[in-house]
């Protein structure tokens, strides 16, 4: 029975393609117009797709080290031969389980949440697409094909982002996104096709070329042999890259805050739990690769760690609601890179899954707030909103509680994390680790003490919330709260190497992590819910409120510097090139002009003409059988 | 620089040639009265056979073919001269002046 549900995998990856066609052509051809068809077809193919993944997911439990594999010839250059089709193991299993479900919870949750808007055909639309691309991408068996639905995801994010399109800075903000991704995008490619390059050209085995992923090891060591160090390490910085800008790491990390203005079902499902988690996913297939060399793998680390901690930090000062879960994303994300750059593979991974969670729940619960609140972002107006809406609070707490590092999935996984990097001897990643689980704490429970505690700032009462959105955010709460137990199976599940037995001697991590995490919730507590006076640190506190001016520089190199060039070569273009041309085009009319204005009918001026022409020709041929003649004599030739 | 001026060789013919042949050019070109410009090519006419006389009489004193032929041409400028003037006359007929801005139809 579970042959059935495998072999016809695919179907998963083409139900939401059916359902985003059926509705963009439904709503071009006056055929599907209610809503609740259109969200019923969403939820319905998403459903399909989480009952694949489970039962999958079942089978592979049962099999270990089960692959499933298969793929049509989609291009063929003699021996080459470029594969689409689907590619099924532990990782991608996980990932579409991930993916599915956190996805039918947030359909769920927009069915109710978008109800009002204009444009909810359009929306489903685009999350079906981003559907169909996200689980594309997960079960893609090479590495091209990964590139197509990378591809297809950045610009499913983009349409999301930008789904307000009216609205200036949502505008803005999609196209800051996918020029952002765009970046990274060109460094996937290139590195892909220079991965394709050096095992087509040296290895035997073309099939090898298209980079499949059931044999990346032996990508790996072969790339690792034909290269040189400097070219290894070259490829491995430009595939990272395409990570780098998918997860918002930090040279590209300022296109996740900004994408808060699309709506916030989106920034939960797309922007917290699934597409940015495509980067770690990628780090994750490519890891046999990266892992050959150490620079390479301390280069993930360092950038993210940077990235967490410069976020965690950025966090703190935020005052949009939004804002602050988007740095949290970040820094989580930054969390994952490090601990797969520092050998705590598993670790890494279980944090993607627990953090896509609890992190998508967050956003929900953010969502219920702005919502009842009538859009009012801003966490200096809100306050005492657990008597309004109980379950909401609730839920929040469970999150905020988790991904601090102190109970529930978010410990498991912190817990995998920090031994992993002690078990590595990784002791400066350990103490940056640390000082982000400090930050995260004390950010995460300040917006919890703000908009939930204390009394309320607002002015008008904040409305209930109805019941599919409280249901979506339940059951991720139930996930957050349980997902904690399949730590030792997830360890058996997903793993790299011998890279298993990582939880002995947890005492002393444990009681550091949760002891620093209590400190956090303790000094925001004092903080933000006695309200103590407190001194702020002004510099400190403008560099964090303004993000250390990374996005001014961003301006200013782009704007400034970069206008300035383009209106040099504008210039350039204008002026020199075309002027060239134009020049050409004068000198003709000039000439024809003089032309056409010799030509009087006059016999005296063509007179004038003939006798001036003979004189000028006479002249010139007297002056050349002089040099002639000159040459002759001197060179004793007559 | 008397001497020059006195002791008359070929360059004084040559030159005398010259400007008369440059008058009889800038007549041809600027005047306005179509019978001027016919008397400026008989300026031209015979500043070529002051040329042609010129070297035969300082180069070739045994056939005198210079001589001879600038005889010839002398006749042939007459007859061109003729000529010219029975198209002068024909045109004349149409066009009912002298002035040789009427006479712009190589234009057509």
């Amino acid at each position: 029975m579970e042959g059935t549900f495998i072999n016809n995998i695919y179907t998963v990856i083409l139900f939401p393609l059916w359902v985003f066609l059926l509705i963009i052509l439904g709503r071009l051809l006056n055929v599907i117009q209610s809503r609740r068809v259109i969200s019923l077809l969403t939820l319905a193919s998403t459903l399909y797709g989480v009952i694949f993944a489970v039962v999958t997911f079942l089978y592979m439990l049962k099999t270990p080290d089960y692959v499933y594999e298969n793929s049509y010839a989609f291009l063929r250059i003699e021996n080459y031969t470029l594969n689409f089709g689907v590619f099924v193991d532990n990782l991608s299993v996980i990932m579409l389980l991930v993916v599915t479900t956190i996805s039918f919870l947030v359909q769920l949750y927009s069915t109710n949440y978008m109800y009002k808007d204009r444009s909810f055909p359009r929306f489903f639309a685009y999350l079906n697409l981003f559907n169909f691309s996200m689980i594309g991408l997960v079960l893609s068996p090479n590495l091209f094909q990964n590139y197509v639905f990378w591809e297809l995801v950045g610009v499913s994010s983009y349409l999301l982002i930008g789904f307000w399109y009216k609205k200036p800075s949502a505008a803005d903000a999609a196209k800051k996104a996918f020029l952002m991704n765009r970046i990274g995008d060109f460094g996937l490619l290139a590195g892909t096709i220079a991965i394709s390059y050096f095992i087509y050209r040296y290895s035997d085995e073309a099939s090898l070329a298209t980079v499949p992923f059931s044999n990346i090891g032996n990508i790996g060591d072969y790339l690792y042999s034909y290269t040189n160090d400097a070219v290894f390490v070259i490829i491995c910085v430009l595939l990272l890259f395409g990570s780098f800008a998918k997860s918002a790491q930090f040279p590209l990390h300022t296109w996740l805050a900004d994408a808060m203005e699309g709506p916030t079902p989106v920034s939960a499902l797309i922007h917290s739990a699934t597409m940015v988690a495509a980067g770690v996913y990628l780090i994750a297939r490519l890891y046999p690769l990266y892992s050959l060399s150490d620079g390479v793998m301390n280069f993930i680390a360092i950038i993210g760690l940077i990235t967490a901690l410069i976020c965690a930090y950025f966090a703190i000062t935020q005052n949009d609601l939004k804002r602050i879960l988007a740095y949290s994303t970040n820094s989580q994300l930054g969390l994952m890179f490090l601990a797969l750059g520092a050998g705590a593979y598993t670790g890494g991974l279980f944090h993607l899954v627990t953090h896509a969670y609890f992190k998508s729940m967050l956003f929900l619960c953010s969502g219920i707030v702005i919502h009842s609140l009538a859009h009012q972002q801003d966490i200096r107006f809100m306050g005492g909103l657990r008597k309004y809406l109980p379950l909401t609070a609730a839920c929040y707490l469970i999150a905020c509680i988790s991904i601090s590092g102190l109970l529930f999935s978010g410990f498991c996984s912190k817990e995998m994390i920090l031994s992993g990097l002690l078990k590595n001897n990784h002791y400066i990643f350990a103490v940056g680790f640390l000082i982000v689980a400090l930050m995260t704490a004390f950010y995460m429970f300040r917006s919890y003490f703000v908009v939930f505690e204390g009394d309320f700032k607002g002015s008008n009462v904040p409305l209930k919330s109805p019941f599919l959105l409280n249901l979506s955010i339940s059951i991720l709460a139930v996930f957050t709260v349980f997902l904690g137990i399949f730590q030792k199976g997830f360890e058996h599940f997903i793993k790299f190497g011998n890279d298993i037995a990582q939880s002995e001697n947890l005492l002393n991590p444990v009681f550091i992590s949760v002891s620093i995490a209590v400190l956090g919730i303790f000094l925001a507590f004092v903080i933000y819910c006695k309200k103590n006076k407190i001194i702020k640190p002004k510099i400190l506190y403008q560099l964090s409120y303004n993000r250390f001016y990374i996005d001014n520089f961003y301006d200013f190199l782009s704007k400034k510097i970069y206008y300035t060039i383009s209106n040099i070569c504008a210039f350039i273009d204008k002026y020199l090139v075309d002027g060239l041309v134009i020049l050409a085009g004068l000198n003709t009319r000039a000439l024809s002009w003089v032309f056409s204005k010799m030509q009087t009918g006059n016999f005296q001026s063509y007179l004038a003409y003939a006798v001036i022409f003979l004189a000028i020709s006479f002249a010139v041929l007297m002056f050349a059988y002089t040099m002639i003649m000159q040459y002759a004599f001197l060179s004793g030739v007559s | 620089m008397i001497e020059l001026l006195f002791d008359i060789g070929l360059y004084h013919y040559l030159i005398l040639a010259l400007i008369l042949f440059s008058i009889g050019f800038f007549g041809a070109i600027v005047a306005k009265n179509m019978l001027k410009v016919l008397i400026s090519v008989e300026f031209m006419l015979t500043a070529v056979n002051i040329n042609f006389i010129a070297f035969a009489g300082f180069f070739d004193n045994i056939k005198l073919s210079g001589f001879v032929f600038s005889l010839f041409y002398l006749a042939v400028g007459a007859v061109e001269i003729a000529i010219a003037l029975a198209i002068f006359y024909l045109m004349f007929r149409t066009k009912q002046s002298v002035n040789t801005e009427d006479y712009n139809c190589g234009k057509e």
